[in-house]
């Protein structure tokens, strides 16, 4: 056992009688650090993803968490849980809800929590608009009234309002343009040093992946089929899975 | 194979693409490339002719060969999508009839186009060993076949026609990268080896980059730039070009300090 | 979505222009532009106007109660009575028209009681799911089991007839289709990124279920509700019509149709008119819920 922040241990979730997850370990430490879960459609990240957040019951392994067990935390400990670990997921997947104003949806959290009074809500959400690079006047808006990168931004304001340890961020680029990913990226990484924060990154662009996250983990049919640190997972992968994946992304010409 | 000359696309009287010329030729892989409200799919619409279907209004030429596209009929153009000008769309079954297995399918595009049966199962046997295909494909449904499966079928489809050229719009954004590969190196294979002339619309530079002969980069409607795609991607003329090249993660490029 | 890509491929949320709160503003241009739901929201204005003005415009506002005037009964149209007179001598028209009103008015109550009996427990089985689920849906499987109105007459027969207990009698039947179809929502809705979000968020249950999962489920809900207007209001009509709903006096059409039923060949105008209107009011109901499923369609409210 190490002084992770998170720690996952064979775990196995089942949907029906398929494991859609089988016996996968990790740990990550406390930020600013990052974890890559690399894998293709079907690989099993979302649900890893949903397990680490304690929103699926494994069917067997742990998921620990600040030493307690994520499976079995029930009310004030849970509620201390949900402040700790927040997700951020896929924009176009109606992260934020479409008929609340964006600034309701980024103080949820506070509201959830009583972290500030509700008269100065208004004040935390226009800061935290701007520490994720928004417009505060952007809370009175609806969602579809953003764009996909200010949506996307606003997510990530949702999350961190209730100041986590670990973000999970679940493809939180690929329904982006390039040059907007881009800026989110560059988000992810100030954010991780501001704020020290922990992540796993779920995504299947090796490239990000590369750039966000120390240590990977590559997926295949909800196992783990290789594990390292991300340069030299990716440099001189191991598992012929790996390899295929890695000699299937195009990359640009060196200049 | 295709001349594009003073094209352009409106909606009311927003110009939504505008491109000065373009040219296509065959066994060339033109990318055309932009992001989100570049314009680019409109563009390849309006070479298809697909364009005032979905209420735009389109001036400028369009030839293939020496025959002007703009303006054809259209039972004229119907005859000629298809026959000689095929097209790989992003949804890759999306764009074949749910209710038809993919054999009949085959069958009713090629005899539409007035194909004899003897000739039409030769071409189809020929196009499926060509993209890789077994021929056990034909009896299933649209539902039951992989999402790449679909795209080589649709690609199958352009090879039994003898079509002249491709028009392919995003045909790999909906895919895995392992099938997007194989989707990818089929759509080459077809230039090579039949000398094919395929306009590839994505948003995704790299995959330009690896297959793309010429690159035409587009952004709000309009050409910022074109040339050999080596020289656009590592010598970009354009501020935007260069943008959106430094905007693509590369791996090893940057990495995350070691943590403490 | 339609297979077509939007123009230029913009992202449609940010080529929408941003004005009031979009997605109203938007669903009101498009129902503006939906013909047939025009029609219908119209003719349902205009009714809702003849209910509320009735004692205005109805010539003999006393007629649509206990007034009798024997000694014109039956008459046929002339200038005074349009509609001619009823069986105890009150103005045809007048009555017809106060009838919309308590039409209007079962229509109204039936739909609030199932919509808030229905709606809450659909809500909750559909987001909840388990053993909840499972009761609350056997439940209304056991409802749904007796075809309505049948149900509806078994149950107004037990009452003593009134309007208020064929009121409560539609309602008794009406109520599981509405839990049916906010379950159906809570079950798409569950998996959204926003509710996700939410639970990730330690946001209780109650409140999630109030802040995103009911507002998103209201759109098929108004539809479904405007849809049925026709329906209960034919029910209605069937309940007073059979002797179970209204009693006279009440202005109320099914019952005006039973009384003037027998006088169908020598006073047409007497049983017909209160059909008629029966009729219209069913149509227009169903043109606006029709009109209002095509353009609340949140999808198609956005590609405009």
């Amino acid at each position: 056992m190490t002084d992770a922040l998170l720690h996952v241990a064979g775990l196995t979730v089942r949907y029906g009688d398929r494991d859609v997850v089988r016996d996968v370990s990790f740990d990550v430490p406390a930020g600013p650090f990052g974890l890559g879960l690399i894998g293709e459609s079907g690989a099993g990240k979302t649900t890893i993803a949903r397990a680490v957040l304690g929103l699926v019951t494994p069917a067997a392994g742990t998921v620990t968490f600040d030493g307690a067990s994520v499976p079995a935390l029930r009310g004030d400990a849970l509620k201390a849980f949900r402040r700790q670990v927040q997700i951020v997921a896929q924009d176009g997947s109606e992260a934020l809800n479409p008929r609340m104003r964006v600034g309701a949806s980024v103080g949820e959290g506070l509201a959830a929590h009583r972290i500030v009074d509700k008269r100065d809500r208004p004040d935390r959400v226009a800061t935290l608009l701007e520490e994720v690079g928004l417009d505060p006047d952007l809370a009175d808006r609806f969602p579809h009234q953003l764009s996909g990168g200010q949506r996307q931004r606003a997510v990530i304001a949702r999350a961190l309002a209730v100041e986590p340890k670990l973000l999970v961020l679940d493809e939180p680029t690929s329904a982006l343009d390039v040059t907007v990913q881009a800026r989110i990226l560059e988000l992810v990484e100030r954010l991780r040093d501001e704020r020290r924060l922990a992540y796993v990154l779920i995504s299947h662009n090796l490239a990000v992946v590369d750039r966000l996250c120390e240590h990977s983990i590559v997926l295949a049919d909800g196992q783990v089929v290789e594990s390292g640190d991300t340069p030299t997972l990716l440099d001189t992968p191991q598992h012929p899975y790996t390899q295929r994946l890695r000699a299937a992304v195009p990359e640009l010409p060196a200049a | 194979m295709i001349a594009v000359r003073a094209l352009e696309v409106f909606f009311g009287d927003r110009r939504v693409a505008h491109v000065p010329t373009l040219d296509l030729a065959a066994g060339e892989l033109v990318g055309l490339a932009g992001e989100s409200g570049s314009g680019k799919s409109m563009t390849s619409m309006a070479i298809l002719g697909l364009a005032p279907a979905l209420g735009a209004t389109v001036s400028g030429s369009v030839k293939l060969e020496e025959r002007e596209l703009l303006g054809l009929p259209e039972k004229e153009l119907l005859d000629l999508r298809g026959r000689r000008i095929a097209m790989v769309m992003q949804s890759p079954r999306g764009s074949l009839n749910p209710t038809m297995r993919l054999g009949k399918l085959m069958e009713r595009t090629l005899a539409t186009h007035g194909i004899e049966k003897a000739d039409a199962r030769d071409r189809t046997a020929a196009a499926l060993a060509d993209v890789r295909l077994d021929e056990e494909l034909l009896r299933r449904y649209p539902h039951q076949v992989s999402g790449g499966q679909a795209q080589r079928f649709a690609i199958a489809l352009a090879v039994a026609m003898r079509a002249e050229v491709l028009l392919a719009d995003e045909p790999t954004s909906a895919l895995d990268v392992t099938v997007q590969a194989e989707v990818l190196d089929t759509l080459n294979r077809l230039r090579a080896e039949h000398g094919t002339a395929i306009l590839l619309v994505s948003h995704d530079l790299a995959v330009l980059g690896r297959y793309a002969d010429r690159l035409v980069v587009m952004r709000s409607g309009e050409v910022v730039e074109q040339g050999p795609t080596r020289d656009v991607l590592t010598a970009p003329s354009s501020d935007y070009t260069r943008e959106l090249v430094a905007a693509v993660p590369v791996i090893g490029a940057a990495r995350p300090k070691a943590s403490a | 979505m339609s297979a077509l890509p939007d123009p230029a491929g913009t992202p449609l949320a940010v080529a929408a222009p941003p004005v009031g709160t979009g997605r109203t503003r938007s669903a009101w241009t498009a129902l503006r532009s939906n013909r047939f739901a025009l029609v219908g929201a119209a003719l349902a204005l205009l009714l809702v106007l003849i209910a509320l003005l009735a004692p205005v415009i109805a010539p003999f506002p006393d007629d649509a109660g206990s007034a009798t005037h024997p000694e014109i009964a039956l008459a046929k149209p002339s200038g005074e009575h349009l509609l001619g007179t009823d069986q105890v001598g009150r103005d045809v028209l007048s009555r017809v028209l106060y009838g919309t009103r308590t039409s209007l008015r079962i229509a109204a109550s039936v739909l609030i009681l199932a919509v808030l009996i229905g709606v809450p427990l659909g809500l909750v089985a559909g987001y909840v799911g388990g053993w909840l689920d499972d009761v609350i849906m056997r439940i209304t499987d056991i409802f749904l089991a007796f075809p309505a109105l049948l149900l509806s007459l078994a149950l107004a027969a037990v009452l003593s007839p009134s309007v208020g207990n064929a009121t409560l009698a539609i309602a008794a039947t009406w109520w599981p289709w509405y839990a049916r179809l906010a379950r159906g929502s809570a079950v798409a809705i569950r998996d959204r990124g926003y509710v996700e979000a939410a639970r990730a968020l330690g946001v209780s249950r109650r409140r999630i279920l109030a802040r995103h999962v009911l507002p998103n489920a209201t759109t098929p809900v108004l539809v479904q509700a405007s849809l049925d207007v026709g329906g209960i209001i034919i029910t209605a009509a069937a309940l007073s019509f059979l002797g179970l709903g209204a009693q006279d006096p009440t202005a109320e059409w099914g019952l005006m149709v039973s009384q003037g039923q027998a006088l169908l060949a020598t006073n047409w105008w007497f049983p017909v008119a209160p059909g008629v209107a029966i009729v219209i009011m069913a149509l227009a109901f169903n043109l606006l819920g029709d009109g209002l499923r095509t353009v609340l369609d949140p999808r198609k409210v956005a590609a405009r």
